[in-house]
């Protein structure tokens, strides 16, 4: 019973890929690129505004403190260094998505901004392609990069995220550079969490 | 810079920018542009540029421009942010007030 009841899922999640992929098949190259770009202009706006509440913040402590503080709250959310300037007081680091959130915290904030998607995409590809996209971390990786700046009362830090492609993506859809806003903000929670908390319990120069 | 070993001249290239050499600085920008003897690192780049531009490097200037054409306009408002605040440093890495 249970045997039959498991290939009769298999066959539907199959069926549901090949319906995917053929709706996918129905919309030309063009009119993917024309949505693709209608979406990555829609979130950036999105993203520009989050940054703008949520990139920056000030700490009171020394540059070096905050720029070792951050590089060991990133490793510990799995988070690899990928280029580091001291002199210059910028960061990068790296993972695969959804790295630096995890499964639950990526769908739960992907399914906040599935509305938009398909709202964005529809006029370019039609309501009935619109409404099987999907968000797919597979392929991708997420780039931070932060700043940090010497203030008269210590160090202004700022984040900025994107998007890089390590594998084409199995829907045939070309990808996008910004994340969509519901994710920015649960990353940039996230990051500034940890942060802070590496802040309070790291050793600080005098 | 043509061929050569990168990882072996970074060191002196760095200090050099670090100091506030705008030659350096500019060479900085382009081994961090093309990521020789380092990863790539187009923010990196573009800071690295505009110091060198600032400091007079007239080649500098393009290609701070070319720099910023691969990167988000927030990425290039903190960059410009830094480097508005950016003071050379000594080699032992006190800042070194001009």
């Amino acid at each position: 019973m249970n045997r039959s009841i498991m290939a009769i899922r298999s066959w539907r999640a199959v069926a549901c890929a090949l319906l995917a992929l053929c709706l996918a098949g129905c919309v030309s190259d063009e009119e993917k690129i024309v949505a693709i770009r209608a979406v990555n202009d829609a979130f950036r706006i999105g993203y520009e505004k989050v940054l703008a509440e949520k990139g920056t913040r000030a700490f009171k402590v020394r540059r070096d403190d905050a720029f070792t503080a951050m590089r060991v709250a990133m490793a510990g959310i799995r988070m690899r260094t990928e280029s580091q300037d001291s002199l210059l007081g910028h960061l990068v680091v790296v993972a695969p998505a959804p790295l630096p959130l995890d499964d639950g915290e990526w769908r739960k904030a992907s399914e906040a901004d599935l509305p938009l998607l398909r709202r964005i995409i529809e006029p370019h590809v039609g309501g009935f392609s619109a409404a099987f996209v999907q968000f797919e971390p597979q392929g991708l990786e997420v780039v931070i990069g932060a700043t940090f700046v010497e203030t008269d009362a210590g160090t202004e830090v700022s984040l900025t995220a994107r998007l890089r492609e390590i594998a084409p993506p199995k829907s045939g859809w070309p990808r996008r550079e910004y994340l969509s806003p519901n994710i920015v903000v649960a990353g940039l929670d996230k990051i500034w969490g940890v942060f802070e908390q590496e802040l309070r319990a790291a050793p600080r120069r005098q | 810079m043509g061929r050569g070993d990168y990882a072996a001249a970074l060191p002196v290239v760095k200090r050099l920018a670090s100091a506030g050499d705008a030659r350096g600085q500019a060479l900085m920008g382009r081994l961090y542009e093309s990521g020789l003897g380092m990863p790539r690192n187009v923010v990196a780049a573009y800071m690295w540029y505009s110091l060198a531009a600032r400091g007079g490097n007239a080649a500098a200037k393009g290609m701070k421009e070319r720099a910023a054409g691969a990167l988000q306009p927030a990425e290039i408002r903190q960059a410009d942010h830094a480097v508005d605040r950016w003071q050379p440093r000594n080699d032992e890495g006190d800042a070194v007030t001009r």
